[in-house]
């Protein structure tokens, strides 16, 4: 076996909620942020959050993350090495991602987004003609 | 080969200290998490255990509750064990590779195996143990074995 332990990582609060008017703790999900030639794709960790309870937009260069978490607790607390709360990111796009044709796909706790880069920006290979 | 963290607190049934039980002797912490929530509207920040995936226990007169968080896990990826006085979880998160020709500008997320083992001072009602993976949560629901659960005695009178 080649894998390895997973080590876990403490949720981050968000640290400045300036603009947000819900009640409770925002944590900053866990991303991943892969670029190729043609598409940027974010992948974050949200454990809890339904693809219902999840809000994407997109406003003047600006991609905004949330999702909401609900549910009570099912008895009295015994052990909490958790916390339970909403997921709060937003991230700077580059001018260069067709703000039009972005997809979002939600599985297992986990949010999959999917920015197309605009034609404009995608490598391009030009051929040389001989005369 | 993974190593296998085991890890063995004491749950229902000792005094642990997390406010709860044995209320006379954590007279100081119920009095500094209700100062806590007081001023910052919420409870102390949780314990970790520095293992994952991190864990929730509750319970209740009938059931022991576990919830997990465990992102990106399918149930084929993980396995759950019980026996009369505990638990295992064991699994491996898979992150998927994007292919050859990218470049990462974030890499937070992480895979690999993991395994956890809690033991119940209570005795578990095995055969009735429920799990349910949705959202990337887990819900274990555990029966308390039925010699432990509270039991009303009607006083007759003489």
């Amino acid at each position: 076996m080649d894998s390895k332990d997973i080590q876990i990582q403490e949720k981050k609060e968000v640290e400045s909620p300036g603009e947000l008017t819900q009640e409770g703790p925002f944590f900053v999900p866990s991303v991943d942020i892969i670029e190729n030639s043609d598409k940027i794709v974010l992948v974050a960790d949200m454990p809890g959050v339904s693809k219902d309870n999840v809000d994407i937009h997109v406003e003047e260069g600006i991609l905004r993350l949330q999702g909401n978490v609900s549910g009570n607790a099912p008895g009295e607390y015994v052990l909490s090495e958790y916390s339970i709360g909403n997921y709060y990111r937003t991230f700077a796009l580059s001018a260069d991602i067709d703000q039009s044709g972005i997809k979002a796909n939600m599985k297992n706790g986990v949010l999959r987004i999917v920015l197309p880069k605009s034609d404009k920006s995608k490598p391009r290979k030009i051929t040389v003609k001989s005369n | 080969m993974a190593i296998i963290r085991l890890r063995q607190p004491a749950y229902p049934g000792v005094n642990f200290s997390r406010g709860h039980f044995g209320k006379e002797s954590n007279i100081f912490e119920n009095e500094m998490n209700r100062l806590f929530k007081q001023f910052y509207g919420r409870d102390l920040m949780p314990a970790s255990a520095g293992a994952f995936p991190p864990i929730n226990i509750y319970q209740d007169e009938k059931n022991i509750y576990i919830t997990a968080e465990l992102p990106g896990i399918e149930s084929s990826d993980m396995d759950l064990k019980v026996d009369a006085d505990g638990i295992e979880i064991r699994g491996e998160r898979k992150i998927e590779s994007e292919g050859d020709k990218v470049s990462y500008h974030r890499r937070e997320r992480e895979g690999g195996t993991f395994s956890r083992k809690l033991s119940f001072k209570t005795k578990i009602d095995t055969n009735n143990v429920s799990a349910q993976l949705k959202d990337g949560i887990l819900n274990i629901t555990m029966p308390k074995a039925q010699e432990t659960q509270p039991k009303k005695i009607s006083v007759k009178t003489g």
